[in-house]
């Protein structure tokens, strides 16, 4: 089972597809979530979902948008759609009746 | 890299080079992509400075998920360290008393021994000490990757002052109050030598399976290409 921070991050590196990579992640989770987010916890997370082969990470080119540096990519893997999509699902499933699902269930125009 | 509306140049200026030094603790890859990322979020001097040392934080904490940094810590800078304090301790009073007699008096100290086996003595002394001090330089690097810098310092300091140590708990020295001046450090000719040693070892130690260590603790290092194509659409394949 993934954790909340990881299907954040999943989610937000299957949106960004090709463009998925550090600086991208972290700016879609924050404006998701509208929380920070830290380079520490996003880059030892990254790690955590590679070693579970949810996604592949590899060093992009460098860009001279970020002074010559690389970015580092991520993919996201089959896996790692299957378990984000699992989460999702485990997460509606247990959502069902409950108080803030019915209101929103109840606002939706 | 990015914006900071307070302070003056110099002081932003300083203070970004301190990301980039602090970032210098981070593997290769890791630190371009991590200066990257700050350089183009333009966040401000303070946010980006908590992120690195986030990151290195969790880093330094993630090595001693491994055992391996435990057993250079236990083993060698506690087992180990404690051994070659005697050699050390041993060299420091036999090569300081020959010196202070021959220096003072112009004689040899007398040890019950001849001048040339008193020198033998210093030279296997001083090998053994070249020796254990490389191998367990060698051992340090090799087992604690990234956290080489701490298990290295605690060996060195067990070194140091693990003699001094046994011989004030055992009441055959008695330290007078006096300010600390840090001149205990490398003060001797023998810590010079440990010091150089087990750096060297360390430093090959870590150059030998520095890499090995890297990509155990984090998959993607060495990862440059990708190749395997993946389904991002959300269809599963």
């Amino acid at each position: 089972m993934l954790g909340e921070f990881e299907y954040l991050i999943l989610s937000a590196a299957t949106r960004l597809r090709e463009g998925a990579y550090g600086a991208a992640i972290r700016q879609e989770i924050e404006e998701a979530t509208r929380r920070g987010c830290s380079i520490g916890a996003l880059y030892t997370t990254l790690d955590r979902l590679e070693t579970k082969g949810l996604i592949k990470t590899w060093m992009g080119d460098p860009t001279p948008q970020r002074g010559g540096r690389p970015k580092r990519m991520v993919r996201v893997t089959a896996n790692g759609i299957r378990a984000a999509s699992d989460f999702y699902l485990a997460v509606r499933r247990v959502s069902r009746g409950v108080l803030w699902e019915v209101n929103r269930m109840a606002l939706r125009p | 890299m990015g914006s900071e509306p307070n302070g003056s140049p110099t002081v932003k200026r300083t203070c970004w080079r301190l990301v980039d030094i602090l970032s210098g603790m981070l593997d290769a890859d890791e630190r371009q992509a991590v200066r990257g990322d700050v350089a183009e979020s333009g966040e401000s001097i303070v946010r980006a400075t908590g992120d690195v040392l986030g990151l290195i934080v969790r880093r330094q904490i993630g090595l001693w998920t491994e055992w391996q940094p435990w057993l250079a810590l236990l083993g060698v800078a506690c087992l180990a360290g404690l051994s070659l304090s005697r050699i050390a301790f041993r060299f420091n009073v036999d090569l300081g008393q020959q010196l202070m007699a021959y220096y003072t008096y112009g004689v040899h100290f007398g040890t019950l021994l001849t001048r040339q086996q008193d020198m033998a003595w210093l030279l296997c002394l001083a090998i053994a000490l070249f020796l254990w001090s490389w191998t367990c330089g060698f051992v340090l690097g090799s087992l604690s990757g990234r956290a080489v810098w701490l298990t290295w310092s605690l060996f060195y300091l067990m070194v140091l002052d693990s003699a001094l140590v046994r011989l004030v708990l055992s009441g055959n020295v008695i330290l007078r109050a006096q300010p600390f001046d840090g001149s205990h450090i490398a003060a001797q000719p023998c810590d010079l030598f440990v010091l150089a040693f087990s750096s060297l070892g360390s430093v090959h130690g870590s150059a030998a399976t520095g890499a090995t260590v890297a990509c155990r603790i984090r998959p993607g290092v060495g990862h440059h290409h990708f190749h395997d194509t993946c389904n991002v659409d959300g269809r599963l394949v």
